[in-house]
């Protein structure tokens, strides 16, 4: 892997992840256009690189959000010292996030190896990434048809229900498959769910927070594995790049999404795969 | 609801512990083998501790 590789690799993920654009579906496709065919990615170097990108990307998220995860972690503390959730909403929130990080846990676990070996072929990621597409412009038209022709109210996060965390955390669990964005999901579900953009955007995000930290941390023991000195250099260079890509891209999302919807992001990603399942199909990229 | 949380865990504990040991191979096609990962015992043990959780939880009385 060259330091153009990997400066690229690191950004797709910081951006990637964030942007409901699938990281996972991008850094298939993109080293596929680009006939990077000499990554070995299963080399310990690369899987150590990967586990710093994650971490890097947990770490932007934290810090971006860093208040509330405070407010958040002591509302839990509180509401287990007390053995109820209380008025406070970060009690409700933590609890939500909790709920809602359980289905990823459990099929992250349990299916991302078999998930990555069946999927993870460039045709998939492209046609995983039309679907992608698809998925959130259904998710817009349904807000639309709930909020601006049957002018339902649209609900505070703390009101969602344990049984809807767990069915966005369902959602968020099919960014298992590359080409479906994790932010993608999670946010559609949340529209679904009567969450506007902007609290549908945070929750997303805080949902993503656990999942992202805990991929990268359970691999952390790849670090300790014989890596050239070269590709440590590597993971500290892009864990580095992927967060800072992270946390510009957080910043500007929660920002886009107090006032813009997924549309543009269902385009991109309608062109992109469509172009890529193209282009698959001719045998240009493989 | 508290006694179905405590008796969740205790079983999640019990499944942890097969899957450390090996012995918990009960679907070789999706990797669960204790000797191979030490991911799924570790979810197992996270899933038990937030069913003592949720025990806690139904401890206080609820506020009228």
């Amino acid at each position: 892997m060259t330091i153009t590789q990997a400066l690229l690799l690191a950004l797709i993920q910081g951006v990637g992840e964030l942007f409901p654009v699938s990281s996972l579906g991008h850094t298939i496709l993109v080293p596929a256009i680009l006939h990077w065919n000499r990554i070995d990615r299963a080399d310990p170097g690369f899987l150590a690189f990967v586990v710093a990108l994650h971490l890097g990307t947990a770490l932007a998220l934290v810090v971006f959000y860093r208040r509330d995860w405070i407010a958040i972690v002591g509302a839990l503390v509180r509401s287990v010292v007390r053995g109820r959730i209380g008025d406070d909403p970060n009690e409700k929130i933590g609890w939500l996030l909790v709920v809602g990080t359980i289905p990823v846990g459990i099929l992250g676990i349990t299916f991302e190896h078999p998930v990555r070996l069946l999927f993870g072929s460039v045709a998939y990621a492209a046609m995983f990434l039309v679907v992608n597409g698809l998925i959130m412009f259904w998710g817009e038209r349904m807000r639309r048809r709930q909020h601006e022709d049957r002018h339902r109210a649209y609900r505070p996060l703390e009101e969602l229900t344990f049984l809807e965390s767990i069915l966005i955390g369902i959602g968020q669990s099919f960014a298992l498959l590359p080409g479906i964005s994790r932010s993608g999901a999670s946010m559609t579900a949340g529209l679904l769910f009567d969450l506007d953009h902007s609290a549908a955007a945070r929750y997303s995000f805080l949902l993503a927070t656990p999942a992202i930290g805990a991929a990268g941390l359970l691999e952390v023991p790849k670090f300790f594995e014989p890596t050239p000195h070269a590709m440590l250099g590597f993971a500290v260079l892009g864990g580095l790049v992927s967060g800072i890509a992270a946390y510009a891209s957080v910043a500007f999302l929660t920002r886009y999404f107090r006032s813009h919807d997924l549309r543009p992001f269902g385009w991109y990603c309608t062109a992109a795969g469509c172009i890529a399942l193209v282009l698959s199909w001719k045998g240009v990229i493989r | 609801m508290k006694a179905l949380a405590i008796v969740l865990a205790v079983v999640l504990v019990v499944l942890a512990v097969l899957s450390w040991q090996g012995i918990g191979d009960f679907a070789p096609w999706l990797g669960i083998n204790g000797h191979h990962n030490v991911k799924h015992p570790l979810l197992f043990v996270i899933l038990a501790a937030l069913c003592l959780l949720w025990a806690r939880m139904q401890a206080a009385p609820r506020a009228s």
